[in-house]
């Protein structure tokens, strides 16, 4: 008996990966998806290969939260043999709490997946990704995993439509009344930039910074994020947070400014396609896992960078 | 009001451990055994609580195998005021922990579980979480301010793509974030008097009765990055490299 696998994508899992993700959810069985968002963001995953339902859960009704979600999902459940998200927020805070309702597994993180007759095997890092753990999952309990999308191939797209089922949402008896601090309708995100502009302890009196990524979306959409050291002198909010507490990121280019290289950041990075390291202590230990190096004083090359772009691209 | 604060002993994260011959044991050598450290800030914060007048009493509780004692000690030298240690013979799967400490939340009558939002170790990131659903609490996740106000639990957490704040009725679960507060070190005074509070033992199997599944490590490897960085030499090159991978 094939296992039914039901996937959980949200309007804020980067749509680059979403197909990823289908395409691991299909190691373990038939997939459903359940996504949280516009009705647009189900629209655009109904040609994926491979996919037997998928349930729409409008994310504009009001302001929810997880345990409103958690309260929506419950009856879903009693089909599902996997559940599956992404490591985005979602699913972080989604997930686990639904594996411990039914007293069953839950892997975190996990960037490969491997399905014999009687268990799964789950790879996920640990220690700050210089160790990677393998997780053995019985196949005869229901099993909660989140995905790294960006380690998984995309899935293949076909010219059939798989219907859309519009779902209400079912709201929880515990109230938790949100105020959110700062609105995030304009920025790009973290999880679609192409280009991830990191900016680190070395960044702290660099102040065009933000002219600089404006420049990079010329070249390609671009975002910037953070390290710990940043958000504790107060620079920036936690929600721009990249590494070990903060957000994974699967950017083609990070471009890392004026960061050291600590582990607790970069096991955060590790998705990037390529690190560009900008530092001026040659001694750096970002220099030994960026793929491009040029070592200076931000000071100089951020005001260059500017320029050229500027000059090589003219107003697009 | 009565804070339970699940406590785990990890290797120091610092410290960067390899894995023994077996594929499985980590190996540290010289490396000390320390609390997590997201835990040593919610108790830090739940103390805090306590000293505000806003709680009664703060629990510490530790499920794991010989060597929790010395964790359970810390934490009462950082002024828990009572150490529970559920013990194991070896490092219990998630399941297992959740399920101790949710026992004991409702045996002492709980109001609120202040947890690390993930161990240092695993980064698992899931405590929390399953506490409140196996509870069936509300949770509030990666919160860095906290306060109680008339049975209201108010916090600044992690909402969609940004940040809130967000109010509760206890009882609740909430995972910390380091940016909440400094852990406090002890004095060698408290250190000296948490000497004389016993530790309360229990076996995990009289925690609770129900069948977990069994989920296990079967291996590790240590992951080597060898990447070679190129060095360039101007602005101009770095443009191209941008140019070439950047969209």
């Amino acid at each position: 008996m094939t296992a039914c696998v039901l996937l959980i994508i949200d309007e804020n899992d980067a749509v680059k990966n979403r197909a990823s993700l289908v395409s691991a959810a299909q190691r373990l069985g038939r997939v459903s998806l359940f996504v949280i968002g516009q009705r647009t963001d189900a629209e655009l995953l109904q040609n994926i290969d491979g996919i037997e339902s998928i349930f729409w859960l409008a994310s504009t009704d009001h302001r929810f939260s997880t345990e409103d979600l958690f309260s929506t999902l419950i009856p879903y459940m009693a089909d599902a043999d996997y559940v599956l998200s992404s490591t985005e927020i979602v699913g972080r805070n989604l997930l686990p709490k639904l594996a411990g309702k039914f007293q069953q597994p839950v892997v975190t993180n996990v960037i490969n997946m491997t399905v014999n007759d009687d268990h799964c095997l789950c790879k996920r890092p640990a220690f700050m990704g210089s160790i990677v753990e393998t997780v053995r999952l019985p196949k005869s309990v229901r099993c909660f995993i989140t995905l790294q999308s960006a380690r998984f191939p995309a899935a293949n797209r076909g010219d059939h439509s798989v219907p859309v089922s519009s779902v209400d949402w079912l709201l929880s008896s515990h109230t938790i009344q949100i105020t959110p601090i700062d609105s995030i309708e304009h920025k790009v995100l973290l999880a679609d930039a192409d280009i991830i502009v990191g900016c680190g302890l070395g960044t702290k009196n660099i102040t065009n910074v933000d002219e600089l990524v404006h420049n990079l979306h010329k070249i390609g959409t671009t975002a910037s994020g953070v390290t710990r050291a940043l958000v504790d002198h107060q620079q920036r909010s936690l929600d721009t947070l990249i590494g070990q507490t903060g957000k994974s990121v699967s950017p083609n280019i990070y471009l890392a400014l004026g960061i050291s290289g600590a582990s607790q950041h970069m096991c955060g990075v590790v998705n990037a396609q390529k690190i560009i390291a900008i530092n001026k202590d040659p001694e750096a230990a970002i220099f030994q896992l960026a793929d491009y190096g040029l070592i200076g004083d931000l000071h100089d090359i951020v005001p260059k960078l500017i320029r050229r772009l500027s000059i090589t691209h003219g107003n697009l | 009001m009565k804070i339970l604060v699940p406590v785990a002993r990890i290797v120091d994260p610092d410290a960067k451990p390899t894995v023994d011959q077996d594929g499985i044991s980590l190996r540290a050598p010289g490396a000390m055994s320390v609390m997590n450290p997201f835990d040593e800030v919610a108790l830090t914060a739940a103390v805090t609580l306590r000293q505000a007048g806003k709680a009664s009493e703060v629990i510490a509780i530790g499920v794991g195998p010989e060597g929790y004692q010395d964790t359970l000690r810390s934490a009462l030298a950082m002024q828990a005021d009572r150490a529970i240690w559920v013990k194991t013979g070896n490092i219990p799967p998630l399941n297992e922990i959740v399920a101790s400490v949710a026992f004991f939340a409702l045996s002492e009558k709980t109001d609120l579980l202040l947890c690390g939002k993930q161990s240092a170790d695993d980064d698992a990131c899931c405590v929390p979480q399953m506490l409140s659903g196996l509870l069936d609490y509300p949770q509030i996740i990666s919160a860095t301010s906290l306060d109680l106000v008339d049975h209201q639990l108010i916090a600044t957490a992690d909402y969609r793509q940004g940040l809130a704040t967000q109010t509760v009725s206890l009882p609740a679960v909430v995972g910390v974030d380091l940016l909440l507060c400094s852990p406090r070190f002890p004095s060698l005074g408290q250190i000296l008097k948490s000497k004389k509070i016993p530790i309360e033992e229990y076996a995990i199997a009289d925690c609770f009765t129900m069948m977990l599944p069994a989920v296990s490590i079967v291996n590790r490897e240590v992951v080597n990055e060898n990447t070679v960085c190129h060095y360039l030499d101007s602005v101009d090159q770095l443009i191209d490299i941008i140019k070439q991978y950047g969209s």
